[in-house]
């Protein structure tokens, strides 16, 4: 009577990282995709009863043909049945991606949940509740009609949603598309498969977030999982194991950066994140004053982990770079040249914090133009 | 360190075959004078050539040197200097055997070591060639020479090795270092950065600026455009969900089949009030119908009673006829008798006319006799009249013209008188007066006449007179022309007396007589034509005519009337008593005829009257026949009673038609066909609207699923997606390059601006030594130099700037001394040689300014040598030692001819 399946969601098929490099943009659309048939291939080989996925397959309303057929081919890795349920990304429109799933030739085994009905799977073993969004953001809970929705008492009782549980998510999470904390209880699941939040995330023994498969922001909150659900009876508790299957892992990094030292040692953390690094994407926020010098130094240490690294963000809008004495003397002293360094500091500690960006900028160019005599 | 030059010795050099000798240079201000032509100028080549140029040389320059006109001359310089305390000299000759030879305290240079010491000394670079030394090898020396004609010309350009002198000088001064090649090159790659992004001229952006900002340019459109293209799917998927959703609920609410029940109702009531329509419509048909006959019926009735009136109209009339003619025959009669009676009186009336006209013309005739007779009784009066006054008339001329004195001889005579009295006037004034007074007893006598002795006698010619007692005594009175007076006066009155005898008369008092009885008898002959004038005053003739005539009707008037002719008052009264009685009668005939004519068209009219009175009586009988008989025949044909019965029936029936019609309407209006009109209406159009929304919700759909499913196809949303990202990045890359871009911007200027300061200040250290200087001379004004290249650019007097062209030249010559003063002074103040020549420098300055300029020149001498080359001696007179070149001759140097001699 066991009956197993994959538990995952928030594919987001088709997003297209624009913030990220060019190189790294194609990759981590691309990764998507594979990871996609990767956990296919996990389903075939525990030959899991079916894949369910909790919503947000596709990361837009009307992504392009193409993505569509691509995911349709990464899921030719297994030949169990799929049962995707519209998301709040892609919500079951009138005239919308599920209506061209099937257009373009998505197979009988590719299920898509688009009514509030049970799907029979596993030859009556599994009774899947679907609760599919219509649009963007339901204000009430769909799942409600969980609790009356009949099956045989001898069939694994299963819901798929997608919402979030107002009372249990973090406090920044989004509130929209409730679901109540309790369904699983109420509707008599076994096993409530839940999706929207990206992180692999207990609710309770039997309402579970899988997270996305493949991380797609740097915020950690555990993505990059898929949950693999094994139940023995209708009413045991369901043993559920997270199996990682994603390809990349995103990094949300601060680091404040005073000295040589400083720079040197960010650059062992960033090196260390790692091997290979160019699996790693970095989001990083740096703090902190240095010197030309090591401003220069640090530049240089960006640029070449951002050679090894997937993708490399750096903001630096909070990094002041102040030449020292020693820059000064690098740049000379001399004459009209010191003076103007003289006016140039003066107003790089001014009020008006742009032309006080634009000063100390104007110094680094400087610096550069003199210790590299043109570069 | 202060540079004196002590003696210069020139030999065959240009002009000067020499050899020429200069000493005795003070140490402050000296002069050289000489003419032009004497070789001023060259004097100062001499000096040029004797420290800049290498003797070795040998070029255009070198040769240049040498007289004009000689070959294988060799030009000669020695040159006396002291530096501070040190005393050197220095020998040059060039061409030929061309040697340098600088003899210095302790040491003696010969030759190229004696050019590098030179250079030292001086801080000038060695020359590269022969050429003539330019300025700016000259370091900045060239700018103590201050050649004529070039002074105004403040435009001396300063190498870099004259400018580092003096900059030098002036760095202690102001402690700043103006970073030499390092900074420029700094500031040179600066801008070439700044133009890799942008043209430093006017901001236009290039390179990767241009770039970055037309990327981020291009992406943010087509982020545009693909939101837009998003958002219409987005839309049309809304409103595709909108038709759906609305489209459900019709069918929920079965809104068709709902209206087309409406439907039907309303138009089963619409029929029903039909039928109550059409009933109102027959009834009024039906009134219409009975009112149309009752009229049929009305109008023989109407006629009947129309024919009844006429007939007892025409038989009234008849009547009445009758009664006038009746009364019209009446007064016939009586007519006829008052028109006789008319006519005798008339007659009676003519014939007392015709008696009172006879009277009338009898009196008419007595009066005209009257009147004649008068008429001849005056006339004969006037004829008797006239022909006296006539004859009187005649006589009294007769008088006259027996007077001979008439007016012109009365005028001659009084002519003559007055010549006479004149003449004997101008004698007696003439005259002598002889005034006797005998002795007693004693008389005078005058021919044979004794003269009265108490009368004065006057005599005009000469007159003898008896004196008794004594004899004669002649006495001839002189007076001028006395004689002639004499004559005139004797001629005079002889005329005189002549003329009253011609007259006939004794004299003038006679004459006078006669002629106012001339005159008078004149007047009376007039008086008397006068009268034959008024009463005859056509003359006699007609008088006499017009009495015949009188008479002769007087004649015929007695022959019908031989009575004597009455009074003619009387017979005027008779005659108005006949006139006035013959009018009565006239009035009364008229009167009379007048009354007959009255009464004779009464009696006309009245016979007329009859006439046509039985006229009308015989019509208006005949016409109340004609009417009755009229009558009688209708109502044979149909009796009054008959007529009025049908016409009551009638009247009924229009009545009972109206009551029907109104019940009809009762009914119809009962019903509001006016709302049920509406309602029908309002549901066919309801269904109608039903109708077409379905359709218009059927094709809606159908056309926004097609579109959808073409839009999804492309997708759209991924695409927004990835240009999202792109705009994000271009954004980013654009901020950072403009960020850069704003940085180089701003270091560039600073740059700049600090290169600029530390320039500008070096200007400042000269522009302080001039200030005293500019102060005499350009008071209230300041020099602004170009900081680059530290010359003079133009003066600021009272705020306004004056650039240096605009001068005047003599004010620009006063300019390049003084700022030559001002360099030489700073370097002495930094220990380096400095002197100044000036070559007629100032030759363009009034006196005024010249003088000025001379003081300013004599306090500077203080410091340091001044030598002026001139030709104008006598400006600069007592004010400091002359050289004159003229005077300074020496004996030729034996080493010079040694020289000779040897080669």
């Amino acid at each position: 009577m066991t009956v197993s399946f994959i538990h995952t969601a928030d594919w987001q098929l088709g997003r297209t990282f624009g913030q990220a490099g060019d190189e790294a943009r194609g990759a981590l659309h691309k990764q998507r995709f594979a990871t996609v048939e990767r956990l296919g291939t996990l389903a075939a080989d525990r030959r899991a009863d079916a894949v369910l996925v909790a919503g947000d397959v596709f990361d837009m309303v009307a992504p392009s043909d193409r993505t569509v057929l691509r995911a349709i081919a990464a899921m030719e890795s297994f030949i169990g049945p799929w049962v995707l349920l519209p998301g709040n990304h892609d919500p079951a429109l009138a005239e919308g991606v599920w209506a061209r799933l099937r257009r373009l030739g998505a197979p009988a085994n590719v299920m898509v949940a688009a009514e509030p009905e049970p799907i029979l799977l596993a030859e009556g073993r599994l009774v899947v509740l679907p609760a599919p969004l219509r649009r963007k953001n339901e204000t009430g809970d769909l799942t409600g009609w969980f609790d009356i929705a009949p099956s045989s008492p001898g069939a694994m009782r299963v819901g798929l949603a997608h919402g979030s549980i107002p009372s249990r998510l973090p406090e920044d999470a989004d509130a929209r598309n409730p679901i109540a904390e309790d369904r699983a209880a109420r509707a008599k699941l076994d096993y409530l498969a839940l999706g929207d939040w990206h992180g692999t995330l207990r609710i309770d023994a039997r309402s579970w977030y899988s997270g996305t498969p493949e991380p797609d922001r740097a915020k950690g909150n555990d993505p990059g999982n898929v949950l693999f659900v094994r139940i023995e009876h209708p009413g045991d508790l369901p043993e559920v194991e997270a199996v990682p299957v994603g390809h990349y892992r995103w990094h949300d990094l601060d680091a404040v950066v005073h000295g040589s030292d400083d720079v040197w040692a960010l650059a062992e953390r960033l090196r260390g994140l790692g091997n290979p690094l160019n699996r790693h994407v970095v989001e990083l926020s740096l703090q902190g004053t240095l010197d030309l010098a090591r401003r220069t130094d640090l530049a240089g240490v960006l640029e070449d982990l951002s050679a090894r690294l997937c993708d490399l963000r750096v903001d630096d809008a909070s990094l002041i770079a102040e030449p020292s004495d020693d820059d000064l003397q690098a740049i000379g002293r001399g004459g009209f040249v010191g003076h103007a360094v003289d006016c140039l500091r003066e107003q790089a500690t001014g009020r008006n914090s742009e032309q006080a960006a634009t000063a100390r900028l104007a110094l680094q160019i400087l610096y550069l133009e003199s210790v590299r005599g043109g570069a | 360190m202060t540079m004196r030059i002590r003696r210069i010795r020139i030999e065959s050099f240009r002009k000067l075959a020499g050899p020429v000798e200069l000493e005795g240079f003070g140490n402050g201000l000296t002069v050289i004078a000489g003419d032009n032509e004497d070789g001023k100028s060259t004097v100062l080549e001499a000096i040029r050539a004797a420290l800049f140029c290498r003797h070795a040389a040998k070029s255009e320059y070198t040769n240049s040197l040498a007289p004009f006109g000689t070959a294988g001359a060799r030009p000669r310089v020695e040159l006396d200097f002291a530096l501070g305390d040190a005393a050197y000299r220095l020998r040059k000759a060039f061409c030929r055997k061309h040697e340098a030879v600088l003899v210095a305290p302790g040491r003696t240079f010969e030759g190229e070591a004696a050019e590098e010491e030179l250079c030292r000394i001086f801080g000038f670079p060695p020359a590269k060639t022969g050429r003539a030394p330019k300025a700016e090898e000259q370091g900045v020396w060239g700018l103590f020479w201050v050649e004529q004609g070039t002074t105004f010309v403040c435009e001396r350009k300063i190498g870099d090795a004259g400018r580092s002198t003096l900059i030098g000088a002036l760095e202690d001064e102001m402690g700043r270092v103006l970073g030499g090649e390092a900074g420029r090159a700094v500031i040179e790659r600066i801008r070439h950065r700044c133009e890799e992004l942008f043209t430093l001229t006017n901001n236009v952006a290039r390179g990767d600026l241009k770039l970055c900002r037309e990327r981020r340019g291009e992406v943010e459109k087509r982020v545009e455009v693909l939101e837009k293209q998003a958002a219409n799917l987005r839309e049309k998927l809304t409103e595709l969900e909108g038709w759906r959703a609305e489209r459900l609920q019709l069918e929920r609410e079965q809104r068709l089949a709902h209206a087309q029940q409406t439907l039907r109702e309303v138009r089963a009531e619409h029929d029903r009030i039909e039928v109550l329509r059409r009933r109102v419509l027959d009834a009024r048909h039906e009134q219409q119908l009975e009112h149309a006959k009752l009229d049929a019926a009305r109008e023989p009735w109407q006629q009947r009673q129309k024919l009844i009136l006429a007939a007892q109209g025409a038989a009234e009339a008849s009547i009445r006829v009758s009664a006038e003619l009746d009364r019209a025959r009446q007064n016939h009669v009586p007519l006829r008798e008052q028109l006789k009676a008319a006519d005798a009186g008339v007659e009676s009336a003519k014939v007392r006319y015709a008696q009172a006209e006879a009277a009338f013309a009898a009196a008419d005739e007595a009066l005209r006799r009257s009147r004649a007779n008068a008429n001849l009784a005056a006339a004969a009066e006037a004829l008797a009249k006239t022909e006296a006054a006539g004859a009187a008339a005649v006589a009294a001329r007769a008088e006259a013209a027996g007077i001979a004195v008439d007016d012109a001889m009365m005028d001659d005579l009084r002519k003559l008188a007055a010549r006479t009295a004149e003449a004997r006037a101008r004698l007696d004034a003439a005259e002598t007066v002889l005034e006797f007074a005998p002795e007693p007893g004693r008389a005078v006598f005058l021919g044979e006449q004794a003269v009265d002795p108490a009368a004065p006698l006057r005599i005009t010619s000469e007159i003898t007179l008896r004196l008794e007692g004594f004899g004669l005594l002649t006495i001839r009175p002189g007076g001028e022309d006395l004689d002639e007076r004499q004559r005139q006066a004797e001629a005079a009155t002889e005329a005189r007396d002549c003329l009253l005898a011609r007259l006939g008369v004794a004299d003038m008092m006679g004459a006078a007589a006669a002629h106012a009885q001339r005159r008078e008898r004149l007047a009376a002959a007039d008086a008397e034509a006068r009268t034959v004038s008024a009463c005859a005053p056509d003359g006699i003739d007609a008088l006499r005519a017009r009495v015949r005539v009188f008479r002769q009707e007087l004649a015929d008037l007695a022959v019908r009337d031989p009575s004597p002719p009455q009074d003619l008052e009387a017979a005027s009264a008779l005659l108005r008593t006949a006139q006035v009685e013959r009018d009565a009668a006239r009035r009364a005939l008229t009167e009379d005829q007048q009354q007959r004519d009255q009464i004779t068209a009464a009696w006309s009219a009245a016979d007329r009257a009859l006439i046509e009175l039985q006229a009308r009586k015989d019509a208006a009988a005949q016409l109340a026949v004609d009417r009755e008989q009229e009558l009688a025949r209708a109502r044979a044909a149909a009796a009054d009673a008959a007529l009025s019965e049908v016409m009551k029936t009638q009247e009924t029936n229009v009545a009972n038609a109206a009551l029907l019609l109104r019940q009809a309407q009762a009914e119809l209006g009962g019903a509001d066909p006016a709302a049920a009109a509406n309602r029908l209406e309002a549901a066919t159009k309801a269904l109608e609207e039903v109708q077409a929304k379905l359709m218009q919700m059927h094709e809606a759909i159908r056309d926004l699923e097609s579109e959808l499913r073409t839009l999804g196809q492309l997708g759209v949303e991924e695409e927004l997606d990835q240009a999202r990202g792109d705009l994000d990045r271009a954004r980013r890359q654009a901020a950072a390059i403009e960020a850069r871009a704003a940085a180089l911007r701003l270091l560039h200027d600073t740059l700049r601006a600090t290169e600029a300061e530390a320039r500008q200040s070096f200007a400042a250290p000269i522009a302080t030594r001039m200030a005293p200087y500019l102060s005499d001379l350009f008071s209230g004004s300041e020099l602004e130099f170009a900081p680059d290249t530290l010359q003079l650019r133009l003066l600021r007097r009272r705020g306004i700037e004056e650039p240096l062209a605009s001068l005047s030249v003599g004010a620009r010559e006063q300019l390049a001394v003084l700022t030559r003063l001002a360099f030489a002074e700073l370097l002495l103040d930094r220990g380096q040689p400095a002197a100044l020549i000036l070559d007629d420098a100032l030759v363009y300055s009034d006196r005024k300014r010249l003088r000025q300029m001379q003081k300013v020149l004599l306090r500077a001498a203080e410091r340091l040598q001044i030598l002026v080359l001139t030709c104008r001696e006598d400006d600069y007179a007592g004010l400091a030692p002359v050289l004159r070149l003229t005077e300074r001759t020496a004996a030729p140097d034996p080493s010079l001819e040694l020289g000779r001699t040897l080669s």
